[in-house]
């Protein structure tokens, strides 16, 4: 059985960054940012990552807790597409009620999969007083949106809420990273 | 996420403990298949969210789908005690549109 790392930051900060490389993971690249969080698909799907990465994010940034809600969204919704639709390549389409045991299957068959539960799910942040950039990287074949005006469709609202918690978001590397910008808001300390 | 159900004559009352996220589509496939497509008389089905502290957009479409459900079999979805970000996330979507929410 994989082991799961600690998400403990304190235990791996260092004087110039935070990272947290989980072992056995694919090979990846990274820009040297001031934290890095690598995990395995099968651990990101399985923990609750986002909340841990935003509420450190706050810390570092002293951001107030309305800003971190706002980032624990997007990057919510951010590693989660990473997860299933970039390095699993599971797509939408299906997520009909009819077609949901058989996402379901998809998503157990990705698990145990050895390869692509190993992919790669990178999370990279640098930062100013005033501004935190915040990147998602996936090892797929590039994110495909499958955009549904229909408020009954079970799908297709993820990068909505992505593009409404943060203050700008943008695709790079064929899809396979998203950058989102947060803004400290004026006059919020 | 942790479930728990109870009932009365005319509810099930499932209540979700915790994230419901992504990678709870294993307990929500019990659900459906215990819980709804199984008609046990009960009108109306009732998730109980009062413990329920995140939710992200495959929750809010996992919970679409149990609506689906409910309309074949002529049944009703309530959503009951949203709080914090699930409330917010709840009114962003416009679920009051199409559900029964209780507070």
């Amino acid at each position: 059985m994989t082991q799961h790392p600690r998400l403990d930051f304190e235990f791996v900060a260092s004087p110039t960054a935070l990272r947290l490389i989980e072992p056995d993971i694919a090979p990846f690249e990274n820009s040297s940012p001031m934290l890095l969080i690598a995990l395995r698909s099968d651990t990101a799907y399985r923990l609750a990552v986002a909340p841990l990465i935003a509420k450190k994010l706050a810390t570092v940034l002293r951001w107030v807790e309305n800003q971190a809600t706002r980032i624990e969204m997007a990057l919510q919704e951010a590693i989660a597409n990473a997860v299933v639709h970039g390095n699993w390549n599971i797509q939408n389409s299906n997520r009909t009620l009819e077609g949901f045991g058989d996402y379901c299957d998809e998503v157990d068959a990705a698990l145990a999969d050895p390869v692509r539960a190993a992919k790669a799910v990178v999370v990279e942040a640098t930062w100013t007083v005033d501004q935190l950039s915040c990147d998602v990287s996936d090892q797929g074949a590039g994110y495909i949106e499958l955009r549904k005006s229909d408020p009954c469709c079970a799908y297709g609202r993820g990068l909505a809420l992505t593009a409404q918690s943060c203050d700008e978001m943008a695709w790079d590397n064929g899809r396979r990273r998203m950058r989102m910008i947060f803004r400290r808001v004026p006059g919020v300390p | 996420m942790e479930i728990s159900v109870s009932g009365s004559e005319h509810d099930v009352v499932i209540s979700l403990h915790g994230a419901f996220l992504f990678n709870s589509h294993q307990h929500f496939r019990s659900i459906l298949t215990e819980h709804l497509e199984r008609n046990e008389g009960q009108d109306r089905l009732v998730f109980d969210l009062r413990q329920t502290d995140q939710i992200d957009s495959a929750g809010l479409g996992m919970l679409l789908l149990a609506r689906q459900s409910a309309a074949e079999r002529k049944r009703t979805i309530v959503l009951r005690g949203a709080r914090g970000q699930v409330q917010r996330m709840l009114a962003i979507s416009k679920f009051e549109t199409l559900f029964t929410v209780e507070p």
